[in-house]
Parts: structure tokens; sequence; C-alpha cells
């Protein structure tokens, strides 16, 4: 069994990377994809179902937090039931979206900013080095070159240190990273295709 | 007469014959009933002709007999002690236990010992051949105890008085005093000599005779005291001279004739002989003990005076053992492996000795270690006085009957004496152990517990800095949003990027169709349509395009017709009519791929289910490169990079144009400097350029431009000043250490 799973590994890379270069593989990379995509669908339902498992498990225990699993319980049903009836794109799912989802996490991400906010004015209390005060020096000078000066025109930060800092020293680092991550892919396509990485085994 | 006998002891048959138990050895038959049938064993003292034996038996008393069987069986013990001592390879019967004995005896059933003819009463019953020679009798008399002590036959006592000092005279040596066994081994001794001069002389008595005649003569012993009743040749044996001054005069008691010739005639030590039945006397058993003693002390030199004075001859004289090299005897051993690393210790002298130390003895006692003395079994801590007390013990029964002191009958002998004492393996933990064990207790639970949280003053602290950060954002933001304030221009200057995403639309066709790719999360709708709007906005204003909207995530859909609803309401785009929405595309990077290569396969269907391939809105659009442009909304650099690569090779020449967010535009910049990406809008900064481009429309950019630039310095201003503020703390922190 496990053989035959890493046989059907290894076939299906490379039937899927010989799509890309030749043009009679592409049906079958295409079938293979569907696939992918099939099953990526039901693991989405396998962790829906896990997810209601798991804060049922927290109700029933009456854990800690258990009333904010049952919220998310009646949330969840509601939501699934709106959408058996109504359809994803009814208004009333929509309004339901912009009502509920779009606030709570735009809040989520104001909360970011003070966090952020907070923890560079406390870098230098815990780790008072060279690194934390140039990181910082770097943001708050990227900060003040992205805004405009109040009552006047664009300053020099805003019009020649920023868009160098951009596209000279983010757009290296950016690069580097890029390419780092593209080695990475590479070899970590190159492992599974060979069979040394197996991922598909678990654990 | 019966083949076999019980023994009463063990319960076995033996013959009828044997006269103890094959087993038990136990006497089976009465040294009555032994003389009665069996003439072959007798004792020493028997008489040897059975006619007289007959003739005996009959006139012979029967508290007589019994006392001869006594006094033969007391003397055939000694006679075969002495025997042993002279003829060792004689072997004994197997049969009897005697049988030697009466063959030692033969040569002397001619010349029985008057001491034994006294203690078997035979002096009195007058039987000829068994008298003394006068000679020998004047030998007993001056050697004899006082005529008072023992009586004599010539004194001429009646039967009782017989009766009654015959019994006395039963009890073996140890009830005898020293005087008078030392008076009875002479008398042996003499007895023997005379029957038997040359070759009845013990060996080891001769070799001792050998030994004596090589030493010099040794000086009187210097606890010698004449006031003692010493005879003169006692005297003379042990050398002192008959003319050395007395401190009282004794009787001059002439050496007898039988000793004449024994080592101590000349003054030479003589071993000490045994005692009279073979068991040594303490004097006999601790020889070194009282020559050690006499070398310095005058308690051991009486010892030693009153050991000779009783006829006791010690083995090792005090003069031998004096001249005695032991350093030499002892360096001839072979000493064990572990003695031969001991060092001997450094010769002190008794005078270099402290006063207190003199008066110690020479050998203290080792002060043994606690764990030592209880691993000693419980035998050794007998008291030595009890021992000897019980050596006394007689038996009274069995193969050692009469005999004394042969087995140990010491009290609880019979229990297991040797076992150890049982220790319990409890640990002796003192109160110092349980406070260590405590304390390692409380860090191994430590280990095991959360960090209990810092200071309350420092954590109230920390949450008032980040209750005055929010304050200070949110009142500073929502000030300016609620007085929609136009205090930050916004920035001239548009950066490359944005001018070429502003030129791939405006260089679409009019109608065409444009797949628009919503991926960014609801948490960045405020930025990601603000960015957006005035790109599409720009689009929809010049182009009219057509729409099919998708997206990689779940909730893309509902963000794309918040969009299209909201920030571009002006325009009316409509669902069904204007665009059309392709939904959720599963799948991540395989879904993206599959939606290059077939689109239609990928996504047969619209978000509702609907036949979008087929609407006005996608008329002739199968493939992606049929699409005009595509259009990417993202806030992730996962999803910018996904779109990018896995569509570069079936999008054909239709441009793609990035909407990014600020966190996310300068890593997809490189896309942008690199030819994948035609166009890329990221953040604000970005989307003010095409603001401008399109008149200010929708004005999105304007309106967040305040609260944005407001945001930033804010947040520059409070990193600042914290940092500058926790940078002095740290250094005055550092000063007072070091001060």
């Amino acid at each position: 069994m496990r053989v035959l799973a890493i046989v059907l590994a290894v076939l299906s890379g490379f039937v899927v990377l010989a799509g890309y270069f030749v043009p009679t593989f592409t049906e079958i990379q295409i079938v293979l994809l569907n696939w992918a995509i099939i099953l990526a669908g039901a693991a989405t339902i396998v962790g829906v179902f896990n997810l209601i498992l798991v804060h049922a498990d927290r109700i029933h225990k009456r854990e800690k937090g258990g009333t904010y699993s049952g919220i998310l319980l009646i949330a969840l049903f509601a939501a699934f039931l709106l959408g058996l009836v109504l359809g994803p794109g009814h208004a009333d799912m929509r309004r339901l979206v912009n009502a509920v989802v779009v606030p709570a996490e735009t809040s989520l991400m104001a909360l970011l900013a003070v966090s952020l906010i907070y923890g560079s004015v406390r870098l230098l209390a815990r780790r008072p080095d060279l690194m934390s005060v140039v990181f910082l020096a770097t943001a708050v000078l990227m900060l003040l070159a992205s805004a405009t000066l109040p009552f006047g025109q664009a300053s020099a930060l805003n019009d020649f240190i920023r868009p160098w800092i951009q596209h000279v020293l983010a757009l290296g680092g950016a690069r580097g990273l890029l390419i780092g991550v593209a080695l990475g892919t590479l070899v970590t396509g190159l492992r599974v295709l060979v069979g040394a990485d197996r991922p598909y085994e678990g654990a | 007469m019966e083949d076999a006998v019980v023994c009463p002891n063990c319960g076995e048959q033996n013959p009828a014959d044997m006269p103890f138990c094959q087993h038990c050895q136990w006497r089976l038959r009465t040294l009555e009933a032994e003389w009665g049938t069996d003439q072959e064993v007798r004792p020493s003292n028997a008489p040897a002709s059975p006619q007289r034996d007959k003739s005996e038996d009959a006139s012979v008393p029967d508290w007589l007999r019994a006392s001869r069987s006594q006094a033969s069986h007391d003397s055939a013990a000694f006679g075969g002690r002495l025997e042993a001592g002279r003829q060792p390879a004689a072997p004994p019967s197997d049969d009897d236990l005697l049988a030697g004995l009466a063959q030692q005896d033969q040569p002397q059933d001619e010349e029985i010992p008057d001491w034994v003819a006294r203690i078997v009463g035979m002096s009195e019953s007058g039987s000829p051949g068994q008298a003394p020679s006068s000679e020998n009798e004047s030998e007993l008399l001056e050697g004899a105890p006082p005529a008072d002590q023992a009586p004599s036959a010539e004194h001429g006592i009646g039967q009782e008085e017989s009766q009654s000092w015959a019994r006395d005279s039963l009890p073996l040596a140890t009830d005898i005093g020293p005087q008078e066994g030392a008076n009875r081994y002479a008398d042996a001794m003499g007895t023997q000599e005379s029957g038997t001069e040359k070759s009845e002389i013990n060996e080891w008595l001769r070799n001792l005779d050998a030994a004596a005649a090589a030493s010099p003569e040794p000086p009187a012993g210097p606890g010698l005291s004449a006031s003692e009743n010493v005879p003169t040749w006692v005297r003379r044996m042990t050398g002192v001279p008959d003319g050395q001054p007395q401190e009282t005069p004794g009787p001059a008691d002439p050496v007898p004739d039988w000793l004449s010739g024994s080592p101590g005639r000349s003054g030479e030590p003589v071993s000490a002989p045994p005692s009279s039945l073979g068991i040594p006397t303490r004097s006999q058993g601790r020889p070194l003990e009282a020559t050690d003693k006499a070398s310095g002390e005058a308690p051991a030199q009486s010892a030693t005076s009153a050991a000779i004075s009783r006829g006791v001859v010690p083995a090792f004289p005090l003069e031998d053992i004096q001249k005695l090299d032991v350093d030499a005897v002892f360096a001839s051993m072979q000493m064990p492996v572990w003695m031969a690393g001991v060092n001997p210790p450094e010769a002190t002298s008794v005078s270099d000795l402290p006063p207190a130390a003199q008066e110690e003895e020479p050998i203290a006692p080792a002060d043994l270690p606690s764990w030592v003395r209880a691993m000693r079994p419980v035998v050794s801590g007998v008291d030595q006085a009890a021992k000897l007390e019980a050596d006394k013990h007689l038996e009274g029964r069995g193969p050692l009957l009469g005999l004394q002191g042969v087995l140990p009958a010491l009290p609880g002998a019979a229990l297991p004496s040797g076992r150890p004492e049982s220790h319990s393996m409890k640990l002796d933990v003192s109160e110092r152990h349980r406070a260590h064990a405590r304390l390692l207790e409380s860090m191994i639970a430590a280990e095991t517990q959360p960090l209990p949280l810092q200071g309350t003053g420092q954590f109230r602290s920390h949450r008032m800095l980040r209750w005055a950060i929010s304050a200070i954002l949110v009142v500073g933001l929502g000030a300016n949003v609620l007085t929609g304030a136009r205090n930050f221009p916004l920035p001239a200057g548009v950066p490359n990027e944005s001018i070429a995403g502003i030129q791939a639309v405006e260089s679409l066709p009019p109608d065409a169709t444009v797949l628009a790719v919503f991926d960014y999360e609801p948490a960045t709708v405020g930025e990601m349509e603000a960015t957006a709007a005035s790109l599409m906005h720009h689009l929809l204003l010049l182009k009219h395009p057509r729409l099919a909207v998708i997206s990689t995530s779940p909730t893309g859909s509902a963000l794309a017709g918040r969009f299209l609803a909201g920030a571009l309401a002006d325009r009316a785009y409509m669902r069904g009519v204007h665009y059309v929405d392709l939904g959720y595309l599963p799948g991540g990077l395989a879904g993206v791929r599959s939606f290059a290569q077939n689109p239609t396969a990928a996504v047969p269907l619209g978000a509702s289910s609907e036949q979008v391939w087929d609407s006005s809105v996608l008329l002739g659009t199968r493939r992606l490169s049929d699409f005009a442009a595509i259009i990417l909304l993202t806030d992730s650099l996962e999803s910018g990079r996904v779109w990018i690569e896995q569509t570069a090779a079936t999008r054909g020449t239709s441009p793609l144009v990035m909407v990014a967010s600020a966190q996310a535009g300068p890593m997809l910049l490189p896309y942008f400097d690199s030819g994948q990406a035609d166009g890329l809008i990221a953040g604000l900064n970005g989307a003010a350029g095409a603001e401008i481009a399109n008149n200010g429309l929708p004005g999105l950019v304007r309106r967040y431009w305040d609260a944005y630039s407001l945001g930033l310095y804010l947040a520059a201003l409070l990193i600042t000043l914290g940092s500058t503020w926790h940078v002095g703390i740290g250094i005055r922190e550092r000063r007072a250490e070091t001060a």
C-alpha cells in the first residue's frame, strides 16, 4: 500500500510537470488538477465538520469559552442554511457578509495596528541592540515618507527618499525573498517527485 | 540370647554382641554386664586373672562394682590418651572402642598404681599383687597431700569411710585440687616409668627433654616463694637452688627417684603436662599470657609462681620466650598480601610514653566502627566467663557420659547465633534531608507551573500604554474622519507601476471581457476598495468592459458584489448583465492552474449555479487568453504570485494588472519590474496617482488620505517617543547598576 501511494504520487507529479512542456499531457494534467480541486473542496468540508466537532465537544464538557463556541456553531448553521436556501449571491447573504464579517475583520486589523505600534514602542525596552534601532528607524522613516506634510506639498521624503527605499532596498530584499522561495519550492517539488519527501503519508 | 539389640537412644537395631550402637555410639550394655560377658574388654586397672574376677564378683558389693566400672572407664580414657601420645600408629579396633585400651594396659596388668588401687578400693580389699612397692609408696607419701586431706590405707578406715572416700574420688580432675592433681599425675608418671622405663615415655615428653637439655639453666622463677608448700623436687625442677634464701623456710622435699631422669631434675623447664584426665586447665590454656605478664608485672609473676607451685609447669618457659627472636620468627613467615602493606608503627619505648600511657594496657582494644560491630556475630559477644562456666557441664548421657566440656554448652547455642542481625531498610532521614527533599520537589513542581505574571505595577503600566496608544489613534483619526478635514494633500508624484497600470487599462478595447480576481480578505476591505476604486472606476468609465468576477477566497464573491455595489455604485454594474460571478475557485494553486488551462472546465457554473459561459457577458470567452485583461486585486504575496506564475503561459497577450495592499505591494513589485505584470497599484500612495488621473474619482483616496497621513504621523511619533523613553530608562538603570 505504501509503495502504491508512492508510485501514484510520483507518477501524478511527473504527469502534471510534463503538462507544462508537452501538450500531449495537458489533458491528463487538467484531469488530475480537477481531481485535486475536488479533493480540496472535500477537505474543506472535512475541515468544517472538524470545526463543528471540536466546538461541540467544548460545549459538552462545559469548558471555558463554551459560550463562544455555541455562538460560533449557531452562526455556522445559520449561514449554511441561509446559503442553501437563498444562495450565496443573494442580496441578503451579501448584506450578512458586509454587516458581520467585514466589520469584525476590519476591527481586528485596526487592533493589529495598535499592537504593532505598542510592539515598536517596547522593542528597545526588550531588545536594545543595533538591529532594533535600525528596524525602528526604517519603520519611522517609511511611515513619514508614506504620508504627506500637512498644509503643503509633498516633501523630499515622499518624492525621493520613499521611492528610493521602496525601489532599491525593498525591491532588492523582495527579489531575494522571492528567489529564495522559488528555490525552496523547486527543491521541495523535486524531492516530492523522486519520493524523497512523502507528505501524503501523513505524520 | 537375642540376635539384635535395639538402641534405646536412636532406636536402631544392632548386633547383640556390640557394646555400642553402630549409629549413635550409645552404650548398649552396662559395664557390669560387659565385665561379666566380655573379658576382652577391660579397663587398664582391671584384674588380669579371670579366676580372680570370678572370686571378686562374688565377694565385691554392688557399690564397689559400680565404682570399679566408673573408675575403669575414666582410667581407660586417661590411658588411651597417654597411649595415643606414645603410639599414635596403633589403630583401634573397629568393633570395640576400648580394645586399644586393653592392649595398652597389658604390660601394666601386673603393676596397678597405688592411686588407682586407692580409687577402686583394692587396697582395702587386701588383694595382693596390687600393692605398691615400698619405693613407690615412699614417693607417693612425699608428694601426697596431708593425711587429713586424703585417706590412706594405713589409716585403716572402715567400709563406710572407704565408700565415701571412693565416692569423693570419683569426680573428674576439675574437681580435684591442683596439688592433688599434680600428685596424681606424678604418681601416674612414676608408675608408668617404673613399668616401662624406656618405651612408655611420651614422645612429646622426649622431644621436650631434648629441647630443654640444649637450653641453659634458667634462673629461678621470680614469683616462686618458699613459703608455699612446694616440694623440693618441684622447686629444683623449676630452677630454684636449694641454697637460695627463702622468705619462709619449708620442708626440704627429697626428689623422688622416678623424677631423677626427668628434665626438671636439672632445673630445666619442662612443658606443662596435661591434667590428670588430659583436659587442659586454665593455667595450661594461657601459658603465653602468663609469660608475657611475667616479663614486667608482679601479678603475672605471682600467677606463674602459683602455677609452678601447683605443679603445673608452663609449656613455654619464660626464658625461652625472652630469648626467642620474635621478629625473626615473623620475618620467616609469609605474610598475606593484606598485611604486606601494613607499615609497622614506630617503636616507642615505654619510658618515652607519658605516665598516663604507661599505665595503660600495652594493646588497647581496637575502636571498631559501629557498622563493623554490627556485623560481628553474636557468638563473639558471649562472655568468656559464661563460656568457661558452661564448659563445666558434665555429660550425663550418651557416649560422652561422664565427660566434661567436650561439647560447647553455651546458653542458646542451639539457636542460630551466627545469624546476622537484621536491619531495617528504612532510611535514616534527618530533618535537613527532609528540607532538601521538599526543596527539590518544589523545584520540580515549579517546572510544570506557568510563569507568574510580572509585577502588577509593570503589568498595569503596559496595559495603560496600550490603552493610551488606542486612545490617541481613535481620538485623532476619529476626529479627522468626522470633521472631514483636508489638511494633507495627495502626493504629487505617481509611481511608475501605477502609471503602467493605468496605461494598461486605458489600452483595453471597449466592451472587452475582463477577468477581475478578488483575492483579498474582509479585513483589508477598506484599503483594497480605496486602492482599486480609482483604477476600476477609470476602467469602467472609459471602456465599459464586461466583467467576470472570480476569487480563490470563499468571501471573495461577496466582497466583489460589495465593491461593485459600493465603491463603483455610480457605474451601476448589474450582476448577470454587466458582470458574472464565477464564484469561489477552490484548490489554490491547482485551481488557478486548472482555471488557466480550461476556465470552462474549472468553473462550469456561476456562483448561483447559473450558466455563465453561455451568457452575454462571457460570450465568445472560453479560454483565459480570451479575456482582454486580468485585474488582480490581492492583499497577499502568495495569491499574487500564484496568479502571475500559473497564468503566464495561458493568458497570451492579455495584460495583468495588480492592485495590491501596501503590505503586499513591495513584494509584488519585482514581478512588475521583471515584466510578468503590466501594472501595479500598491496602497493609497499608488492609488492616489490613479485617482488623480481619473479626475479624483471616485474620491476614496482623498477621503482616507488625511486620516491615513495623520495615522502615520501618530504612529511614527508614538514609536519615537516610546523608544526614546525606554532608551532613557535603560541608560538610567545601567548607571544605577554601575554606581
